[in-house]
């Protein structure tokens, strides 16, 4: 494998979850360059190293289109997928083990947050109030006899699905503010 | 720190010329990527010296945005990706400039008035 071909590789797996048709044109443009770039340097190893220096870090140039183009369709359905099946896990919340999915749920709403941005933060903490929502209703049908909730609980519930979205709103904020494009 | 608050200073400041050269530039002609990053270099005297890595993202969000449009070209048996201007992208450079040049004149009137 060449340098090129290794950089390209490397620069595919970053943009993997971009839509496919966008993909394929970011991966055709750099090849390109890259090409012409390693000839004016005068080919060879040599060249396509000088080529891949002057072009820039992998992961800053992917970060880069990541920041144009929004995350493609199969990304955000993994995306909520993942927050809805973390959100079943989650309950009841009364136990120790309800709560660490819990955190790790808050803690992936976050990073998806942070990764993708506001929308799909806020679509995932959505999916994940499903995920709770439908169990919880599954519990208050299934043993509608018993008082299976304490009325805290159901008002630390009821917040908590409010929270959820709110939390994937905030970290798709911060990566506004944090990574703002240099143009 | 002084460094530091210069290196931020200038990257701010590049920030909102860079956007503004690359449209007067395909303005001329359409272009391809090399071209750009090298009139950018030369006819700045330095100071747009950008990663060539980090011009393609911003011509693809000015495509995004429908300032510019590209195409396939094949030079010989090489493909080259050029970049035109669109009549949005005009008419965008046209008030960008106008706000650069009022920018421009109201620093220098602080400037000169502190000299």
């Amino acid at each position: 494998m060449t340098p090129i071909e290794r950089y390209l590789r490397d620069l595919r797996l970053r943009i993997l979850w971009l839509p496919a048709n966008v993909r394929r044109s970011i991966l055709d443009e750099v090849r390109s360059h890259l090409t012409e770039s390693a000839r004016r340097w005068g080919g060879g190893v040599m060249g396509m190293e000088r080529a891949i220096f002057e072009f820039g870090d992998v992961a800053e140039v992917a970060r880069s289109y990541r920041e144009v183009y929004e995350y493609g369709l199969s990304f955000k359905v993994v995306s909520c997928l993942l927050s809805l099946f973390l959100g079943l896990l989650s309950l009841p919340f009364r136990e120790l083990a309800g709560s660490v999915v819990l955190l790790i749920a808050i803690l992936y709403l976050v990073y998806i947050g942070l990764l993708a941005g506001k929308r799909v933060g806020v679509i995932c903490g959505i999916s994940a109030d499903a995920g709770r929502a439908g169990l919880f209703l599954y519990y208050a049908i299934a043993y509608s006899d018993f008082a299976i909730y304490t009325s805290a609980e159901l008002v630390l519930f009821v917040i908590s699905l409010i929270i959820l979205p709110f939390i994937g709103y905030l970290a798709g904020k911060a990566k506004e503010r944090r990574f703002r494009p240099l143009f | 720190m002084t460094a530091m608050v210069s290196d931020q200073w200038t990257r701010e400041l590049k920030k909102g010329g860079i956007q503004l050269c690359i449209l007067a530039l395909l303005r001329e002609e359409r272009k391809y990527g090399f071209q750009i990053i090298k009139e950018l270099r030369e006819r700045t005297g330095g100071f747009f010296d950008l990663k060539e890595g980090t011009l393609y993202p911003a011509l693809h969000r000015l495509e995004k945005r429908g300032f510019v449009v590209s195409e396939w070209v094949m030079k010989g048996d090489k493909p080259r990706k050029y970049y035109s201007i669109t009549q949005e992208g005009l008419r965008e450079l046209e008030k960008a400039s106008k706000e650069w040049e009022r920018m421009v004149e109201s620093v220098r009137g602080i400037l000169e008035v502190r000299k």
